[in-house]
């Protein structure tokens, strides 16, 4: 007798074909068009809430108080008198193109004719593109000796006391970090051909320092520091920065 | 014959003259299946991919859990940790939800159907809608605002283009795969690879950086971070070209078509394993590019348009390593496999290793140099002069998928017994499933 094999031709399942269906057809199934929707929803949506982004920040975009007087507002390359040179501060000069700062140097701002700032100052200072520079493009603003805000080329920031620098030697208190805030912030142009521009306000009655980038709020301090800050223009210890224009704006001027 | 029943006369039992042979009526006993040849390796991937769904999201959501954290703390205004995180979050998240999914839906033998995408020259309309549109914002404003809301823009100029690459693939050749494989490599390229892809390069940086101090050659400080070091002397461009042009290139292709190699032996198509590869290919770029797009903070879109065609580099890269692997683990019997084979890895890996390679040109003296140190500008917006090289070698790259989408496609559309490539999987058997090329519990 004869025993079927259990693979008889008629149970075999069909082979598979070398061939397949040609590829997908000229209409996207339900499941494409539905992918198409979103993603176009989701594209216009997300360039309206683009449109709207600097309307969204929790603190409004840098702004001039009200009667505040404009002190000075010139290229230092063009008005190196008002400002340290060299001579007198290390990593100080003065290009064509305005306030060059080397590694670890500091420019003060000096006035002249007496003039004290008082009641609170406002240093908003234009940056030339960080390609301009051989090193990273480190630019700082230092208020009173005393509150330091520096931003690198990538748009890092620190805020600091005194210094930036950790502390060192045997005597080091490493729990007392001069760091105050650090971060980074989408307001900053990282390209190097792109320029940026820091400010740093200082209102003496709300005793706070705000730091902003490209008139962007970036972070803020409480600061009690002297109601007459001395401001100082400066840069990393392994950067530089060119400084193309300056702006500063005080409460009031005696 | 012993057990065989006899008359009490002591002759056996004729056996009965059926007309007919008895297996043509049904048989009420109970029938064993037998499971068809590679359906328990199927249910086990199937569970793996299930398990490691729900660690996927878990990991996702601690990832998250640490944005929330960081964002509380003032970090929320840093394009660059946004985007990163939603590169590391949205990935595991989404890709575990889909891996559950599909990984229940295949232990339950259900079917999932070709891969469906909208069409590659819609993808790209919505791809120019999203460059035009942030290239005019960065016009507009001096600064782009809150990070959180110029974030999806941000994401979307990183996954349009990339999606539009996958588009085309699956436009090509969509037919040869099923939804749920095209996904979960997708996805695979997007966690597993990137992750596993930072660790090893990170542990070859140190080693070769290790290398360099053994040899007495000092290294410039932070030049371990080669996207914003530039290179002082001449062994910080070894250094450089040693992880642009050798261990990333090496590390990438060799993870990305790494989930396409878990399920070689199901994988029925050279067709469908170059299309799972550049699946996992660009869903590694959306990662990669989104990563590198937050690092421009305010000049994202710089970025983003200077890597439009980064899912072309590797997609393409990744399908040929996995159409190699594909020849090396199924191609018995092809003409040539082994060539085709390391063909394929090897074409992955020099194309990887030229391209990146190319970013030390422009310390080249010359006209290349000259070329790659040059700026180009769309209105004030500035562009690296490089990037007209690296136009070139995505139009290349292109013509590469072309080339080879047509190529597979006509495979794929042969009559059956003439494909010059073997149908993939082992051929079916008794009592085993049918399972069509397109679609199937695969």
């Amino acid at each position: 007798m004869m025993t079927p094999s259990m693979t008889s031709p008629a149970a075999m399942p069909p082979t598979v074909p070398d061939s397949a269906p040609p590829a997908q057809p000229a209409h996207p199934s339900r499941f494409g068009l539905f992918f198409g929707i979103v993603a176009s929803a989701l594209t216009l949506a997300a360039i309206v809430l683009a449109v709207f982004a600097p309307q969204l920040t929790s603190t409004p975009k840098l702004q001039v108080p009200a009667g505040w007087q404009q002190v000075y507002s010139a290229n230092p390359g063009d008005t190196t008198g008002v400002w340290n040179d060299a001579t007198t501060y290390r990593g100080c000069s003065f290009p064509s193109r305005g306030l060059l700062i080397d590694s670890e140097g500091a420019c003060e701002f000096q006035p002249g004719n007496g003039v004290t700032l008082n009641g609170g100052v406002l240093i908003d200072a234009k940056l030339a593109p960080a390609a301009e520079v051989p090193a990273s493009e480190d630019a700082g603003i230092l208020l009173d000796n005393s509150i330091l805000f520096i931003i690198t080329q990538q748009g890092d920031y620190e805020i600091c006391r005194d210094s930036c620098d950790a502390p060192s030697g045997d005597n080091a208190n490493f729990a007392a970090s001069p760091v105050v805030a650090t971060g980074s912030t989408v307001a900053w142009h990282a390209d190097a051909f792109v320029p940026n521009e820091i400010a740093a306000l200082y209102n003496a009655d709300q005793e706070t320092v705000a730091f902003y980038a490209n008139g962007q709020f970036v972070d803020q301090i409480n600061a009690d520091i002297s109601s007459s800050p001395t401001v100082v223009l400066t840069t990393s210890s392994s950067g530089e920065a060119l400084f193309t224009h300056v702006t500063i704006y005080a409460a009031s001027v005696s | 014959m012993p057990g065989q029943p006899v008359y009490a006369q002591g002759q056996p039992y004729p056996g009965y003259a059926y007309p007919q042979p008895y297996w043509a009526y049904a048989y009420p006993a109970a029938v064993v299946k037998r499971r068809p040849p590679g359906e328990i390796y199927a249910l086990v991937v199937a569970w793996i991919v299930f398990s490691f769904g729900i660690l996927s999201i878990v990991g996702g959501l601690l990832l998250l859990l640490v944005v929330v954290v960081a964002a509380a703390n003032g970090s929320g205004d840093n394009l660059d940790i946004l985007t990163t995180f939603a590169g590391f979050t949205l990935g595991p998240i989404l890709g575990g939800i889909l891996a559950i999914v599909y990984g229940i839906s295949r232990v339950m033998k259900r079917t999932s159907p070709p891969p469906s995408l909208p069409s590659a020259l819609t993808m790209l309309a919505l791809t120019i809608i999203a460059f035009g549109a942030a290239v005019v914002l960065w016009h507009f404003y001096t600064s782009p605002g809150l990070a959180f809301a110029v974030l999806p823009l941000a994401l979307l100029s990183g996954f349009l283009p990339a999606l539009t690459i996958l588009a085309f693939g699956v436009q090509r050749l969509g037919a040869a795969t099923t939804r749920r494989h095209l996904w979960l490599s997708l996805f695979f390229g997007a966690t597993m690879a990137p992750l596993f892809a930072l660790i090893f390069e990170g542990i070859a940086s140190v080693l070769i950086a290790l290398g360099f101090t053994i040899a007495r050659q000092n290294l410039s400080p932070g030049i371990s971070d080669i996207t914003t070091t530039a290179p002082r002397d001449a062994a910080d461009v070894l250094f450089m070209l040693l992880i642009l042009s050798v261990v990333a290139p090496l590390v990438e292709e060799g993870l990305k078509p790494l989930g396409v190699v878990i399920i070689a032996r199901r994988v029925r198509s050279p067709a469908e394993a170059f299309l799972l590869g550049l699946a996992a290919g660009i869903g590694f770029d959306m990662v990669e590019t989104i990563g590198y797009i937050g690092m421009g903070q305010a000049d994202w879109i710089s970025i983003a348009i200077q890597r439009i065609g980064a899912g072309l580099l590797h997609g393409v890269g990744a399908a040929m390593a996995a159409l190699g692997w594909y020849y090396l683990i199924n191609g018995k019997g092809v003409p040539r496999r082994w060539l085709k084979g390391f063909g394929g890895l090897a074409y992955a890996v020099l194309q990887h290793g030229i391209f990146n390679g190319s970013n030390l040109l422009g310390l080249v003296p010359g006209p290349v140099g000259d070329l790659m140190n040059k700026t180009l500008y769309v209105g004030r917006l500035p562009l690296d002069g490089g990037m007209i090289l690296f136009l070139f070698y995505y139009a290349v790259i292109l013509g590469v998928l072309i080339y080879m989408t047509g190529r597979l496609r006509r495979d794929l559309n042969k009559p059956a017994g003439t494909a010059t490539v073997p149908s993939g999987a082992a051929p079916l058997t008794a009592g085993s499933v049918p399972q069509p090329v397109a679609g199937g519990a695969r």
